[in-house]
């Protein structure tokens, strides 16, 4: 059955009233989507009738929220973004950004590698900046030591290549440094990529050291196509989601003063049992509570504090490319000291991944 | 945009994300509307929790089914409320055999039913909007939103033709959009 314009429009009051049998409703449904006017008339009729409801407004038992939650919780696990695909792992994280960042610089020209970027440094330097870490890293998976000393001594194998100007020998360089750590990532066992190891005087988990890694080539890439009139290029939802997942346990782990907030989170820990939501929406985002004392943090809690703000955005901040931290555009609800020692914190890290050569 | 609509979009992006906080906020804001239509309809308490739970679930497992263009948190809500509501008392063989016995032994009329289903009018504006239409418009709107009767029903009620009832009902709808919705639209 096909329902005509005619037809649709002088259902339209039986549809809003719900006096409809199920087929029909159905039918109505599907052919309200090819006309938009005649769906918002109807969306108009159910808003009136809506308002007649609101004079049967009563108090529910009080046991019906709680069951409610837990019923919700039951279909929808909370915490991830309606719809996404599975987060990518640590390595397909890596992986898909790098190719990312190879298929900018194959598009680039010889000025564009001359072209200024973010702290001063040209694009070639930046690249040259990111071979270093590569190898640096690509060290600190194999647990042997690095020839270079960041920040400073890092660059020593790169510069002669920056100096040159020599493009296609330095992209086969950092190419080359991406397919020597992916190597060694493939080769590491699901406990190996649980140990951790130092980096920059962090101890971070190898998987969250090459979600970091990812970051960081996710936010030079932008820096380099804001650099030759480029736009800027979010991962997918599945490498996004990895990527906050991993912020957001850093955060955590900064906030509470444990793990990877040594020497970083001035300020930012808060005092006392109390919990702090993230929410990051848009296509990968999430929400997630950060403990910010002893105990473990219920899904689905009120917190003190929750931080609305899209992904995208959020992971900027992470990578210090917001500033002030204040700045950022999101919704801030409940304990104002709470969420600016969070905005305070996060762009800290920007480090985890990275060492700047301003730094 | 209006607070109100800052709200239900933030709220509704929270949803999204998977924030279950925001559905707790949601339902601390609407459950008792939900709870309230679900029981008027249903007219049984256990039934209007179980809708109630059902509504929430669902906005929860699909956000993606609101659309803030198309009106607000609690427009959607009531519609699925009535929606689940209508459809339980359908599906309840038991509330059905029930009400065809009642009706068998005590025959409703129109001013009955109609002044039963006013006397539930508590919102002021909303009385003021209904006490407005006129009485051949009042009554077979308040029985098809409240009582669920079919334009075939009404029209045996009412003794009127069924076309009859359908054209009462359009206009209805109109004069209460228009009385309504406009006031909400500037009051928000």
């Amino acid at each position: 059955m096909t329902i005509d314009r005619q037809e649709l429009a002088e259902l339209l009051e039986a549809y809003a009233l719900d006096l409809l049998d199920e087929a029909t409703r159905g039918e109505v449904e599907r052919a309200l989507h090819l006309h938009p006017d005649l769906r918002d008339r109807a969306a108009s009729m159910q808003q009136t009738l809506s308002l007649l409801a609101e004079s049967e407004e009563a108090a529910a038992p009080d046991d019906l929220r709680s069951t409610m939650l837990v019923a919700a919780a039951d279909r929808r696990p909370p915490g991830r973004a309606d719809g996404d695909p599975p987060a990518a792992d640590a390595l397909q994280c890596y992986r898909e950004t790098a190719d990312e960042l190879s298929t900018l610089l194959e598009a680039l020209t010889d000025d564009d590698f001359g072209a200024e970027t973010i702290y001063g440094s040209t694009v070639a330097e930046l690249l040259a900046h990111l071979c270093a870490v590569e190898a640096y890293t690509q060290a600190a998976l194999e647990g042997r030591p690095f020839a270079g000393d960041l920040p400073d001594g890092h660059r020593a194998l790169t510069d002669p290549l920056v100096d040159r100007r020599d493009r296609s020998e330095l992209i086969g360089r950092w190419r080359g440094g991406r397919d020597g750590l992916v190597a060694v990532a493939e080769r590491l066992s699901s406990d190996q990529l649980g140990a951790e190891v130092s980096f920059h005087d962090t101890m971070l988990r190898v998987d969250q050291l090459l979600v970091a890694r990812a970051f960081e080539l996710w936010t030079h890439g932008d820096d380099i196509a804001r650099a030759v009139g480029r736009p800027d290029r979010a991962p997918g939802p599945a490498v996004l989601r990895t990527m906050a997942d991993t912020v957001a346990e850093l955060l955590s782990g900064i906030l509470s003063g444990g793990r990877g907030g040594s020497g970083s989170g001035d300020g930012g820990q808060a005092q006392g049992s109390t919990s702090l939501r993230l929410t990051l929406t848009g296509p990968g985002g999430g929400s997630w509570m950060l403990g910010l004392g002893p105990g473990s943090v219920d899904e689905l809690a009120d917190a003190d504090a929750t931080l609305v703000a899209d992904v995208v955005d959020f992971c900027h901040l992470a990578a210090d490319r917001i500033r002030p931290p204040q700045s950022l555009a999101a919704v801030r609800l409940g304990n104002d000291a709470l969420l600016d020692a969070l905005l305070a914190v996060t762009p800290m890290l920007a480090e985890y991944g990275d060492r700047r050569p301003d730094r | 945009m209006t607070d109100d609509h800052d709200w239900d979009r933030t709220t509704m992006a929270r949803l999204r994300a998977g924030d279950g906080a925001a559905l707790g906020e949601l339902y601390d804001q609407f459950g008792g509307l939900v709870f309230g239509l679900a029981r008027r309809i249903t007219r049984d308490t256990d039934l209007a929790q179980e809708v109630t739970q059902e509504v929430f679930c669902y906005l929860w497992q699909h956000p993606d089914r609101f659309d803030d263009g198309r009106g607000t948190i609690r427009s959607f809500l009531g519609t699925l409320a009535h929606r689940r509501a209508v459809d339980t008392v359908r599906s309840s063989e038991a509330y059905r055999r029930t009400a065809s016995r009642e009706a068998a032994q005590h025959p409703p009329t129109p001013p009955d039913i109609a002044e039963r289903v006013e006397a539930y009018l508590q919102a002021e504006e909303v009385r003021s909007a209904v006490a407005g239409l006129p009485e051949e418009e009042r009554v077979p709107i308040l029985l098809a939103y409240f009582e669920g009767y079919s334009y075939r029903q009404l029209a045996d009620l009412l003794g009127i033709p069924e076309g009859t009832a359908k054209s009462r009902i359009r206009r209805a709808m109109a004069h209460l959009n228009a009385s309504l919705t406009a006031g909400k639209t500037h009051d928000d």
